[in-house]
């Protein structure tokens, strides 16, 4: 459930990095219990926006609260409810797997021992291993363990799954379902898999050059981009459709594959009764609206 | 463009080779002066094949050791022909040093150089051969020893004089040696050895990520099952400190920050570390209390004062760490201060521990000379130079909480800067500094180091990012 309270809010923060503006004028609410997938292509400040709500980064204008703190200012009370998964992979190399988990666990009083144990068996981490030893892919597993094993309330996941192999990846959707049951918590997954996260999320952040070109619920952006699928039932199309904002189309003789934007799946239906038409209406996967949104933005 | 030209323009495009071009500027002529001021000797070149024969060596492990040049066509032979052309036209130039070699006829002199250019061949190969080896440049250790004993044993005058009398045998064994390190160099083996392994090059010193799997990769290898349970009582130490603190509470995380610091220390520990750490030192007071006088100074021994608190440096002190813990920018403050004040004591411990050897050392060792050689005496640290780590010590860590991303290269200039600093200051100064800026001033000095510390750490800690692209 979607509480209205939001508990990451950011009024136009903006980030340079040199002659690199990594956010430029970001506004963004996220909402306690949202699923939210955090999507762009490499260098279009996804990283950089998830490290200014847990206030690694500062902006160099404007504002981030985080659980109605400035990140600036957040303390082990507010940082000890967040769960972070970053994209280096930087762990604490020295230690075997069981001491590093130990050692973290050490700082929080809410650490799940069942789910500690539940995820080494499940993931098959071995926990002798040195983490300076490990494959990329195990360093992962661990990375996300020790973020999720004191439940916290917001958990950010950057780019979780790029180094874990095709199992892996499925038994952590599988995991993420599972967290995603508790609804107070918030996740925010940024990641390049989108087949991955379309199955989780419920809303979307898309982001090019430091700006967020969209914002809105998953549902809402499934809706406005449709794939249509024209069948003529004399066996001849018109030769022109008599459709607007085509995104692309292909045509033949008999059939033609529409990509439309803000159509209601009725209004497709009157068009295609209007030329003789069958219509089939499905909607676009993730990677195809990504590419639309980023391409046309 | 074919691959040797291609693989030559390492040697400009590399930017860490211009760090060594800079150190064998650096050192060759001061090796060259102390060899050739006070008689005829010619062999100070030697060295430089040597240093040149590690780059040469090291370069092509580096480019060995990365997977695609493995696929190259053709590239597996170019380590070879690579070597072999630098070490070829690197040692016939400084063979040209027998052009000056007194009463030598024309058509002769140049025997001399060839056979002259043959040894530095030799040197350039062990230099080859070295950087090759696991640990990098073990060879560099050797150069001292080359030094020291040209100048006290004189070893460098019968070979010289063998290459100015039989150049023909010079030659020919020099020849023998390079046709065999031709095949030698010329197998396939080379290629497959290094290909796509964890290897340290001479250039990975730099690079902390590959230094510190490499370290663990080693750890991991020679972990027994005493040392893990040592490493593991080692965590319950360390945890149990922590579990005295409120969960999120600033000295849970201190203490945990204080582990995360030290901790792989006891997880890399065996006995040959301890024993190389003592070394280490015995070596260092012995080496530096034979150094003096400089100047008005006998006590070179001195910057021993400096070196506990540049190697402050290479702790991980700061909090630049992209693994989230719960701890705000003021905790990361403080547990960064508490640190700085521990380490400062283990280090002023360790100067404590050096002054006591090098005092005791000074009511032991006799003055002496090796076959009528310079006088040696051996001088002690100062302990009223203590003062000196105390001023370092701040100003280092500023430097490291400053620019955590340059840090190997600053302390390497860091040394530098100061070693040459203090010989220069001795040399120019005609009393101590103390004497010089008086006692007083030099306290003022020393707060106004630290004031400086605590305003950079709570800069850093409050207003800068703390990873990523700002570290």
């Amino acid at each position: 459930m979607i509480n209205g309270n939001p508990i990451v809010q950011m009024r136009n923060v903006s980030k340079r990095f040199g002659k690199i503006q990594a956010l430029d004028k970001i506004n963004l609410d996220i909402k306690r219990g949202e699923i939210i997938g955090l999507l762009g292509a490499n260098g279009a400040g996804k990283s950089t926006l998830l490290r200014h709500i847990i206030g690694l980064y500062l902006a160099d204008q404007g504002q981030c609260i985080t659980f109605e703190t400035d990140a600036a200012k957040l303390t082990p009370k507010e940082l000890g409810r967040i769960g972070y998964v970053h994209q280096e992979g930087e762990l604490l190399e020295w230690m075997t797997v069981k001491q590093l988990i130990r050692y973290v666990s050490a700082y929080y009083k809410t650490w799940n021992q069942q789910l500690e144990e539940k995820y080494i068996k499940d993931f098959d981490i071995s926990i002798k291993d040195r983490v300076g030893s490990l494959s990329p892919g195990q360093r992962q597993k661990v990375a996300i363990l020790l973020a999720i094993g004191f439940e916290p309330e917001l958990l950010i996941l950057d780019e979780p799954a790029s180094t874990l192999d095709p199992i892996a990846r499925s038994q952590f959707l599988d995991l993420l379902l599972q967290i995603i049951q508790d609804e107070n918590r918030t996740i925010i997954i940024s990641s390049h898999i989108l087949s991955d996260v379309e199955k989780v999320i419920d809303h979307a952040i898309i982001m090019r050059k430091g700006s967020i070109l969209r914002d809105c619920s998953f549902d809402s952006l499934r809706e406005e981009f449709l794939k249509v699928i024209l069948t003529s039932l004399s066996g001849h199309l018109p030769q022109n459709l008599p459709f607007e904002n085509v995104i692309s189309y292909e045509k033949s003789d008999s059939q033609a594959v529409l990509t439309v934007q803000n159509y209601a799946s009725s209004d497709l239906e009157a068009k295609a009764k209007e030329i003789d038409c069958t219509v089939d209406i499905k909607p676009l996967p993730l990677e195809e609206i990504y590419k639309i949104v980023v391409s046309r933005e | 463009m074919g691959i040797l030209t291609a693989n030559s323009k390492h040697l400009y495009q590399h930017r860490r080779m211009w760090f060594w071009y800079v150190i064998l500027l650096c050192q060759t002529p001061i090796i060259l002066l102390s060899l050739y001021s006070k008689t005829d000797r010619y062999l100070g070149y030697l060295i430089v094949s040597l240093l040149m024969g590690i780059l040469a060596g090291g370069l092509q492990k580096d480019i060995l050791t990365k997977p695609f040049s493995f696929c190259l066509p053709n590239h597996r032979q170019i380590p070879r022909a690579f070597i072999f052309w630098i070490g070829g036209v690197v040692n016939l130039f400084l063979g040209c040093v027998f052009l000056g070699y007194p009463e030598l006829s024309f058509p002769y002199v140049l025997l001399v150089v060839l056979a002259g250019g043959f040894v530095g061949l030799i040197s350039y190969f062990y230099g080859v051969y070295s950087s090759f080896q696991a640990v990098p440049t073990p060879a560099a250790g050797i150069i001292p020893l080359l030094v020291f004993s040209a100048v006290f044993f004189k070893w460098d005058v019968p070979v010289q004089n063998v290459i100015v009398n039989q150049p023909i045998v010079i030659i020919l064994v020099g020849g023998l040696m390079s046709v065999w390190c031709w095949k030698l160099l010329g197998r396939d083996f080379l290629a497959r050895k290094y290909c796509g392994k964890l290897v340290m090059g001479m250039f990975d010193n730099w690079n902390r990520t590959k230094v510190e799997k490499y370290r663990q990769a080693r750890a991991e290898r020679n972990m027994t099952e005493g040392k893990v349970k040592f490493f593991e009582n080692t965590q319950e130490f360390f945890l149990g400190k922590m579990e005295r603190y409120e969960f999120l509470s600033r000295g849970r995380y201190i203490w945990g920050n204080i582990y995360m610091v030290f901790g792989k220390f006891f997880g890399l520990w065996n006995i040959w570390h301890v024993l190389g750490f003592l070394a280490t030192i015995i070596f260092l007071v012995l080496f530096f209390g034979f150094m003096g006088p400089i100047g008005n100074d006998k006590r070179m021994i001195g910057f021993l004062f400096i070196v506990p608190a540049l190697s402050i440096y290479s702790l991980d002190l700061m909090p630049y760490r992209t693994m989230l813990f719960p701890a705000g920018r003021r905790d990361k403050y403080y547990s960064t201060l508490i640190l700085s004040v521990v380490v400062t004591l283990l280090g002023g411990l360790l100067v404590l521990v050096m002054t006591g050897i090098s005092v005791f050392l000074e009511t032991m060792l006799p003055e002496f000379s090796f076959r009528g050689g310079p006088i040696l005496s051996y001088y002690g640290m100062d302990i009223g130079d203590f003062y000196i780590y105390l001023l370092f010590v701040p100003i280092t860590l500023s430097l490291a909480v400053a620019f955590p991303r340059t840090k190997p290269w600053l302390i390497t200039i860091l040394v530098v800067v100061f070693m040459q600093g203090w010989i220069i200051s001795k040399m120019v100064l005609k009393q101590s500094i103390v004497d010089l800026i008086g006692p007083v001033n030099i306290l003022g000095l020393m707060a106004l180091c630290w004031i400086g510390f605590l305003v950079i750490l709570h800069y850093v800690c409050m207003r800068r990012s703390l990873v990523g692209q700002c570290r």
